[in-house]
């Protein structure tokens, strides 16, 4: 089968980002169309699914939303392991998250390399009057690894469905380049094993 | 108009037989059993707790509890009813006729807890336990062999910025449902607490999931000080599972599945073909002892068997879990498949009925002792 005729893909999309810059309200939104300002902390990951139409094709996503604690990170390979996105999402009023991202970029890099695509999201641009990390310096730094950037407001919501779309977009060209390598669906589950977990702990040191 | 009307799919209102016990009509009895009991009071002159005058013991208890879980839409611990309009659970109709098979054992529970008075004998405790603490005697029963801070068990530590820091994140996001919690002054007493955790333990700080677990402690507690010490004193427990590379929580994992591949194989067959392990799927089930994760009477009835007996239950109530809902689980094709089938094991009618659940893991060969030597296999085989 050519994967040029290819319309319908599965993708498995992990959300990353520090605590509480909107990550499940990201999800909520995209998936049921609601907002919530009464919201829980998520523990671990939680699990949904949704279909994206883009253009003529179909693509299913499998979305991980994952605990913005650093504590599950010694679990975090497990779920960004076989992602064919990541949406990191920081939240604009808060530099830091933002640095938490330029971290977040390196891990993924050495662990997944580039079969992955990366979209960076800046979140909660309803707060813009409190913004401190600036639209063009994060354009700027996603240009500069090789993302996307754009920015969302899962309260108003914003930018949302058009983020999902871009990142589906941009998979289903990946998906098509690297017809070469094996279907996705056999890479996007590994052995959790020793091995790998030790590697990406030591190269979190650096 | 009841809450329970507003769930039927719009435009599609097809006339069900109901249950023979309804919530509806326990309220309506519930109402006319206040009136009855307001009519006999005045003649005796006495105030409507009087009731005893004319009631029986049981009779008083059943009135008073099946009142208290009718008549509001909030229940002891400030927790929505599932069967609320506020409630976005969506199934409503399930809950309303597990309340009324489940109601009945509620009062025999607490009858028999008043008239027995199985503290005198600890087999008998257990087995008073495993069947359900009524909630009048819950915090004595927690806190029956749990130390105080007072007597210098606990050193104290000093806090990093990005703990306190983290813990306040998360408790405008702790239940904020809740009737209790959504206050300023519980949230500040559950910051203190979470607070104590990340003093006396500093190899845990603060892990995102203790903020629940605190959040029911207090809850059920009702006593600052008491509840910190009990928090304290079971996270100490489980200390491991919240250091700094979640050690105890992997060596867990490595525990359930060993125990899985003994008591329900086919789910074990379904993880290794699509490959994947335990700690992506049910890890948090262990992490706040499966709250968030069950419906909260089962949590309660599952904490209650946890602080007396021990560990071993949380690994009896996953088994039991996945030994309900096999048959899903192994027709499982792909790892979304399952992700979906283990979230909704919450949702499930084995979680909801949990005196059953409770009765069935009671019955399952896990006991501390083959957790223990459990445990020390799956410590050789994960890294460090």
């Amino acid at each position: 089968m050519s994967s040029v005729e290819r319309k319908e893909f599965k993708f498995k999309v992990v959300l990353l980002g520090e605590g509480c810059v909107g990550k499940s309200s990201l999800v909520l939104r995209f998936v049921e169309n609601k907002f919530s300002t009464r919201h829980l902390s998520t523990i671990q990951a939680s699990f949904q699914n949704k279909t994206v139409q883009v253009d003529d094709c179909k693509a299913e996503l499998h979305i991980w939303d994952t605990a913005g604690q650093e504590k599950y990170h010694a679990l975090g390979p497990i779920y960004y392991r076989g992602s064919n996105g990541v949406l990191l999402v920081f939240d604009i009023t808060d530099q830091r998250s933002f640095q938490k991202v330029k971290n977040w970029v390196l891990e993924i890099k050495t662990c997944l390399g580039k079969t992955t695509e990366i979209l960076i999201v800046g979140n909660k641009i309803d707060l813009d009057d409190e913004r401190q990390v600036s639209r063009q310096e994060a354009e700027a730094y996603a240009e500069s690894e090789g993302a996307l950037y754009m920015e969302t407001s899962a309260q108003e919501n914003r930018g949302i469905s058009e983020a999902f779309e871009a990142l589906t977009e941009k998979m289903i060209q990946h998906s098509r380049t690297t017809t070469s390598e094996a279907p996705l669906s056999n890479r996007s589950i590994r052995l959790i094993d020793e091995e790998p977990l030790e590697e990406s702990r030591r190269k979190k040191c650096c | 108009m009841t809450a329970w009307h507003f769930t039927g799919p719009p435009g599609r209102r097809r006339r069900r037989r109901k249950p023979r016990v309804t919530v509806e009509r326990i309220r309506a009895f519930s109402l006319l059993f206040l009136l009855f009991a307001c009519l006999q009071s005045s003649k005796s002159e006495t105030d409507i707790t009087g009731l005893s005058i004319s009631f029986s013991h049981t009779e008083r208890h059943s009135f008073i509890i099946w009142h208290n879980y009718y008549c509001s839409d909030v229940d002891d611990l400030g927790f929505m009813r599932p069967w609320s309009p506020l409630e976005e659970s969506g199934c409503q109709k399930q809950y309303e006729t597990w309340y009324a098979s489940y109601l009945p054992i509620v009062v025999r529970r607490r009858c028999r807890w008043e008239k027995e008075n199985p503290r005198r004998n600890s087999h008998l405790l257990q087995r008073f336990v495993r069947k359900g603490i009524p909630h009048t005697f819950r915090k004595e029963l927690w806190l029956r062999s749990c130390p105080s801070r007072k007597d210098g068990v606990w050193q104290r530590h000093e806090v990093p910025d990005e703990v306190i820091k983290q813990i306040k994140l998360d408790l405008p996001r702790t239940f904020p449902d809740n009737k209790f919690l959504k206050t300023e002054t519980t949230r500040k007493t559950l910051g203190r607490a979470l607070f104590a955790v990340a003093e006396h333990i500093p190899s845990v700080g603060y892990c995102q999931g203790l903020n629940f677990v605190a959040g029911i402690i207090l809850l059920v507690v009702n006593d600052e000080a008491r509840a910190i010490d009990l928090l304290v004193h079971l996270v100490s427990q489980r200390q491991d599972y919240y250091g700094k590379n979640m050690i105890g929580l992997r060596r867990d994992m490595h525990v359930l599945h060993s125990l899985l591949r003994e008591h329900c194989p086919r789910v074990i067959v379904t993880l290794e073909k699509l490959d994947v392990g335990l700690d992506m799927l049910v890890g948090k089930w262990f992490v706040c002892w499966f709250v968030e994760n069950l419906p909260m009477e089962t949590v309660l009835r599952l904490w209650d068997c946890m602080i007396y007996e021990g560990d071993e239950w949380l690994f009896k109530i996953a088994v039991s879990l996945f030994r309900s809902n096999m048959i899903a689980i192994s027709s499982c094709e792909t790892i979304d498949q399952l992700m979906t089938e283990i979230q909704n094991i919450g949702t499930s009618k084995a979680a909801l009925y949990c005196h059953q659940l409770m009765m069935k893991s009671a019955a399952l060969p896990i006991t501390n002792k083959s957790i223990e030597n459990l445990r020390v296999i799956a410590e050789k085989e994960i890294p460090e």
